[in-house]
């Protein structure tokens, strides 16, 4: 040794970032600080708000409830078309932060009425340590735990952060390699085992598919996608396609047309898939139906759940039990 | 005993996207929403943030240096090579 602080290699996510004293990595947010990794946001979000749990999107988990919903600077992907750039792609000195520690965080939750807390807009494996001792306390609390969460993460921090998680809204932003590398700075193969990890561990899932015009809605790579996700993870994992708006750096290209997301859909229901809807545009798709006698079980409009018949998790008329967590 | 000071935050929902923090700015990229209703969601969003700042407040330090976990140390030689 030459008497410098010592790199360190980041094992959060596949990126392994190697960072010299001073260096931080891909995410913004983890720095190697006289040979010690430092988490720059732990307790510092820059966005906390009490959001509709639909907005997640979350269709199967306490529907109509709200979430206690934190975010930090800082992502480990940068996906050309992030909604949520602002904070994902900008480092923690330049953000609005406010002092929220793990039990303010739940101490926030709790007065607000918030039966659930969701780590959330920008990237919850990025800010690992910050959710997973927020998620510790909640759960002490009798609250539960969503991650929002793009799967970008080595499979033991993850299935660490899954003791503590009740629920995953995890992105599938396409289905193809060149895709994620191209587009995302990622790798699919990643993300189809945190997939598969999420499952083993308990946590239910739903999954959301952003369609991007010209970059990700290929109806065979959508068909793809689906019968991976009927092999892999089985035919009742709620699956939502979500419309594109010019955002970051696809502002060029135009909204998803509604017949894409209308293909979408069919595919995915020829698939097999049970549970299969639309989002970003209110009205279309948003309903839960029993798929064994056809009933809506659900019913919203945009973020609203305006009719819930559900009775013990299950449909009143058929008895035909739906995959969630209900209470 | 002073009772806890309740940490009231916005509603959220300023930016009608899904799993979005909320803006302040901008359009409605949904077209079922008249710019009207769209102004007071906005208008109502921006007056909850205010009330937000005024309960949680803004860091002093505005980032932390918690030890973060899931790393090793690399050994390198005098020429830098990872060992």
């Amino acid at each position: 040794m030459n008497g410098k602080p010592a790199k360190v290699r980041c094992k959060l996510c596949p990126k392994e970032c190697e960072l010299a004293h001073g260096e931080r990595g891909d995410c913004r947010i983890r720095v190697n600080i006289d040979g010690k990794l430092i988490a720059l946001t732990y307790g510092k979000p820059c966005s906390a708000h009490i959001d509709p749990i639909e907005k997640k999107p979350m269709f199967h988990f306490l529907p109509g409830s709200t979430i206690f919903s934190i975010a930090t600077a800082g992502c480990n992907l940068h996906c050309k078309f992030c909604q949520n750039w602002e904070i994902s792609q900008t480092n923690p000195e330049d953000t609005q932060n406010f002092d929220l520690p793990p039990k303010s965080v739940v101490q926030a939750a709790k007065q607000n009425n918030c039966p659930s807390v969701a780590y959330t807009y920008s990237e919850p494996m990025a800010y690992f340590e910050y959710a997973r001792d927020s998620s510790a306390l909640a759960r002490d609390a009798g609250l539960k735990n969503v991650i929002v969460t793009a799967g970008y993460i080595n499979e033991a921090p993850l299935r660490e952060l899954c003791k503590f998680t009740d629920g995953a809204n995890i992105d599938l932003k396409g289905f193809s390699e060149d895709f994620y590398r191209e587009v995302c700075d990622g790798d699919l193969a990643t993300v189809l085992r945190s997939h598969e990890v999420l499952v083993e561990e308990g946590v239910f899932i739903e999954i959301t598919n952003l369609i991007v015009p010209t970059l990700n809605d290929d109806p065979k790579m959508i068909r793809g996608m689906c019968k991976w996700i009927v092999k892999n993870l089985g035919p009742e994992v709620p699956l939502h396609f979500s419309r594109f708006f010019p955002m970051y750096r696809m502002k060029h290209l135009f909204p998803t047309p509604q017949n894409t997301l209308d293909t979408a859909r069919d595919i995915a229901r020829s698939e097999g898939l049970k549970y299969v809807y639309v989002g970003n545009i209110p009205g279309v798709d948003e309903d839960t139906r029993c798929p064994k006698c056809g009933i809506v079980l659900i019913s919203r409009v945009g973020y609203n759940v305006t009719g819930n018949k559900l009775e013990g998790g299950a449909c009143p008329n058929c008895g035909n039990r739906i995959p969630g967590v209900w209470k | 005993m002073k009772p806890e000071k309740k940490i009231l935050l916005s509603s959220g929902g300023m930016n009608p996207l899904p799993d979005s923090p909320g803006k302040t700015s901008g359009l409605s990229p949904l077209p079922c929403l008249s710019r009207r209703a769209f102004g007071i969601f906005t208008g109502a969003a921006a007056a909850a943030s205010l009330l937000l700042k005024s309960w949680v407040k803004p860091s002093a330090v505005n980032i932390s240096l918690e030890p973060a976990d899931h790393w090793v140390g690399v050994e390198s030689d005098n020429e830098g090579n990872e060992k």
